[in-house]
């Protein structure tokens, strides 16, 4: 039923770990091991994200508006903390 | 080295054993990297709700395969509980390490009474309205402002928050307890992603502590989940309770005597 947002959850972070793993043991530039942490830090969103878009393809449009509510909050805290920080 | 090991070893043990539990690893792992291990509480927090996230996203993944998750419920209270985490993660961006251990000994001493009162008691309370199928309006305000004070201690202690979302799930909106802690496992990735980017992107998490963690609890929460059956639930959610409490207690003394 929701194949694609299953495997989202259960191997985003899985390679989101290699990835830092990688970067940990081999790259000197930080870069592998910030994509690794931000695979694991946004896979329940990328897996809501896709689940968002299989509400709107159902037209069930009430769970369809509450996804996107959860989506905009968590987008205008990562505008934010980018803003403050950089 | 040997500390990434510590780090490793520790967190195949609290996922074992929260696992058996039925806690989210976050409530023990804060607590061991601050009081064993001398981490600043900073640090511990963001590492470990990037370990909540492996956690529930692993165990979202399975009850969203088997069709348990309350999607409606789930969706209805969760931007507000992110909104508490991102509220949270600023608040201990910002305020001082000790005060940030205070609060965590006070929400342990919750933890700890409630986990100490389910191992004594001997048959499990189900939700008392678990069939009904309607949620009055009254309930959805008064389980939507408990969820931003779940989304909040998540956000500010490193933990998932179920010790407060399933209970909202369960006495407040009338799910029963299989869809309430399938419900809660999928919000509880949701919620510690909305903090963690917060640690993220301010520069709190260290790859290489986030990573030994996460490598341990996987597996120790697996192998907990696995022999489960074998060994008695309500022992050791008694020993831990203890722990916790003694936890819980030495957070808010070293609050006091600072």
């Amino acid at each position: 039923m929701y194949d694609v947002q299953v495997r989202i959850l259960r191997y985003g972070v899985i390679i989101g770990l290699i990835i830092v793993i990688v970067g940990l043991l081999i790259n000197p530039i930080n870069i592998l091991k910030i994509i690794g942490l931000a695979i694991i830090v946004l896979t329940p969103l990328t897996s809501l994200s896709f689940i968002s878009i299989k509400l709107f393809k159902e037209r069930r449009r009430q769970e369809f508006i509450l996804s996107q509510f959860t989506i905009i909050v968590i987008i205008i805290s990562i505008i934010i903390s980018l803003l403050r920080n950089y | 080295m040997i500390e990434l090991l510590t780090l490793f070893i520790s967190a195949i043990g609290v996922g074992f054993v929260s696992a058996i539990a039925g806690i989210g690893g976050g409530s023990l792992l804060v607590p061991f990297m601050v009081l064993v291990l001398g981490y600043d509480i900073k640090i511990a927090v963001a590492a470990s709700l990037l370990c909540v996230i492996a956690t529930s996203s692993m165990a979202a993944s399975e009850y969203l395969e088997r069709g348990i998750v309350d999607l409606k419920t789930a969706l209805l209270l969760e931007p507000i509980t992110s909104l508490g985490a991102i509220v949270g993660a600023n608040l201990t961006l910002t305020l001082p390490s000790n005060i940030v251990e205070g609060l965590l000994g006070i929400l342990l001493l919750y933890v700890s009474l409630t986990m100490l009162k389910k191992s004594l008691r001997k048959t499990s309370i189900e939700s008392p309205i678990a069939d009904s199928t309607e949620i009055d309006n009254r309930r959805k305000i008064a389980g939507t402002l408990i969820s931003f004070i779940a989304g909040l201690s998540s956000g500010m202690l490193g933990i998932g928050g179920g010790v407060l979302k399933v209970p909202i799930m369960t006495l407040v909106m009338g799910l029963p307890i299989k869809t309430a802690v399938a419900t809660s496992s999928f919000m509880i990735g949701l919620t510690a992603s909305s903090g963690g980017i917060i640690y993220l992107v301010g520069g709190m998490v260290r790859a290489e502590v986030a990573a030994s963690l996460i490598a341990g609890i996987i597996p120790g929460a697996y192998l907990g989940a696995r022999y489960m059956r074998r060994l008695e639930p309500r022992t050791i959610r008694l020993v831990f309770s203890l722990i916790l409490l003694y936890a819980s207690i030495r957070l808010m003394y070293s609050l006091i005597t600072s």
